[in-house]
């Protein structure tokens, strides 16, 4: 039987139904990661995964009732806590740590009965756009392996395009979900902040960090982000958000200015201008002007860095699995650990959130990130005063070759240009595939919504979906 | 001191000279980039919010926490019960 054709909601079905077992859902699977090791996606397959299947089957064979993914395969990202596995970040200074507790998001999917089979390939601490950065190695692109799978959840989205996963579940701190989503022809979505716990979660940017899944459709992807929301006690910053929509009758699609002008020098800028007189048929689409924009990028480099600098001090030597042999003194405790430990993509950040945080340049960075971020913020209400959503390219282009961009920082940065405004404005942001470009390779589109329309969003998702061919399941 | 050496003071790491001379060229660029946001002429007074409000927090309950023995098992040096470090006081 081939359980790759059915979506996240089919299965479920179809498990609860007892027409599949949870035990042959889960082996069939475990057998497709196995098959594509190559792909370094998913770097560790969870084999006590068919043990849990067989208790799900034994309990729904009783009569039991369970959750809304009761028996379904999900794979999570290497920066989520799962007790008794090992989540390493990506990073060999995390390479032998176990989880001591479940996160959140493990919770209440193990809750709604999730199997969860193994965890994926991702940038070392979440930071980069290619999975280039990994002690597992370089992810590639399920599509076409000589390319990126995009990053930093690069084996997130390769393990659902790839078949190897009905759903993964990624973090997106500045387009670590939808970059990679779009760069494998997947759907993924970056909720409003604050509706998923970051609890358990390995922190990068705090004020910015959202965990959601990835699929192959938007219903499965809104589907498992029901699951994945609610206020937590453990993370002060969740807010309740009921993921409801009132249907609309005509929804208007703002077109911004100032990104179309920022797109029109980049190569899929006329793929792009096609897409979107297919979706004039059905939407408004009205011009919105955003001057600040393009600015979040600058700011992002800014905000981001700082608040890694601070989450990372805790990696000392002394209390994560790392401590470097050669060390004599605290001090070379803590600087030869981390000198050893971290990769040089991770001490670039921990280095830059220290400049723009050091005596002289607080104001002048930090500060003012902060006062532009406030603008940004005001620029996007104003915006959903005048449209329902905003839609705007996902990448700069198709997924680029493995090892183009790894040498050059600013070109990997920019990478992020149309991804991190929804992280700087924190409202709920997803890809959808459109088309694909003349390297054979995905395109995505993006659309961002007001903070807690993420069901507006999703509807929207879903009908430009449908106007581009619809999903694979 | 440098700004290089400064910053690797502050960040607790420690490059070779090599890498110091190839950080710098990057660090640069990198600077030279993100110094776009210092002719944003900001008009209203204030940043956005980073902490949340007295509301958003919980009960201030006693709740059992997760056990030294499992927070150890993490650690690379540990001794009756603790975390082990160099001597730090003579």
């Amino acid at each position: 039987m081939d359980y790759g054709k059915y979506s996240v909601i089919e299965l479920a079905e179809k498990i609860a139904s007892r027409e599949f077992k949870a035990l042959d859902v889960t082996r069939f699977f475990i057998a497709k990661c196995e098959e594509n090791m190559a792909l370094n996606a998913v770097v560790e397959i969870f084999y006590d995964s068919l043990d849990r299947a067989t208790e799900i089957d034994s309990q729904l064979d009783s009569g039991v009732k369970l959750g809304k993914l009761a028996g379904v395969p999900i794979a999570i990202k290497d920066n989520i806590l799962y007790t008794g596995h090992k989540a390493s970040c990506g990073s060999a200074f995390l390479a032998d740590f176990v989880a001591p507790y479940s996160a959140t998001i493990v919770e209440k999917l193990l809750n709604a009965g999730a199997v969860i089979i193994g965890r994926t390939n991702m940038d070392e601490f979440a930071m980069g756009g290619s999975t280039e950065n990994s002690i597992h190695g370089v992810c590639h692109n399920a599509v076409n392996n000589d390319y990126v799978a995009g990053g930093s959840s690069g084996g997130s989205a390769v393990a659902v395009a790839g078949g190897l996963v009905p759903c993964a579940i990624g973090t997106d701190t500045g387009g670590s979900i939808r970059q990679p989503a779009s760069f494998n022809g997947v759907v993924g979505i970056k909720p409003t902040y604050g509706t998923v716990s970051r609890y358990g979660i390995v922190a990068y940017a705090s004020s910015l960090d959202q965990a959601s899944p990835i699929t192959k459709n938007v219903a499965d992807c809104k589907y498992v982000l029901e699951v994945l929301a609610g206020k937590d006690a453990n993370d002060a910053t969740t807010i309740i958000n009921e993921l409801k929509s009132e249907p609309k009758a005509k929804i208007k699609l703002g077109v911004c200015k100032q990104i179309m002008e920022a797109y029109s020098k980049m190569p899929q800028y006329a793929d792009f201008g096609k897409a979107l007189e297919k979706l004039q048929d059905k939407y408004e689409l009205v011009d919105v002007d955003m001057p600040h924009i393009t600015n979040t990028l600058a700011c992002y480099y800014i905000i981001a860095p700082a608040e890694a600098t601070s989450n990372l001090a805790r990696f000392d030597g002394i209390k994560y699995t790392t401590r470097s042999e050669s060390a004599r003194d605290l001090e070379s405790v803590y600087v030869e650990s981390r000198s050893q430990g971290f990769g040089k993509e991770v001490k670039r950040r921990i280095m830059l959130g220290n400049y723009v945080l050091s005596s002289g340049y607080f104001d002048a960075y930090y500060n003012k990130a902060k006062s532009v971020q406030k603008l940004i913020r005001k620029e996007f209400d104003n915006t959903f005063d005048k449209c329902d959503a905003l839609v705007l390219p996902t990448t700069p282009g198709e997924a680029f070759a493995i090892g183009e961009k790894i040498g050059d920082p600013i070109a990997m940065y920019m990478e992020d240009l149309f991804t991190v405004p929804a992280n700087i404005a924190g409202v709920p942001a997803i890809n959808v595939p459109y088309g694909v470009g003349p390297k054979g390779l995905p395109l995505g589109m993006q659309l961002m919504a007001r903070s807690k329309n993420d069901a507006l969003l999703c509807d929207i998702a879903t009908s430009v979906s449908d106007i581009f061919g619809g999903a694979k399941c | 001191m440098t700004y290089i050496d400064h910053l690797e003071y502050l960040s607790k790491l420690s490059f070779t000279d090599e890498e110091k001379v190839a950080f710098d060229n990057e660090f640069s660029k990198i600077i030279a980039f993100v110094d776009e946001i210092k002719a944003i002429e900001i008009t209203e007074e204030g940043q956005a919010p980073t902490t949340v409000t007295m509301a958003d927090l919980r009960e201030d309950e006693i709740k059992s926490s997760l056990g030294v023995d499992k927070i150890l098992a993490n650690a690379p040096r540990e001794k009756d019960g603790c975390f082990l470090t160099p001597l730090v006081v003579e």
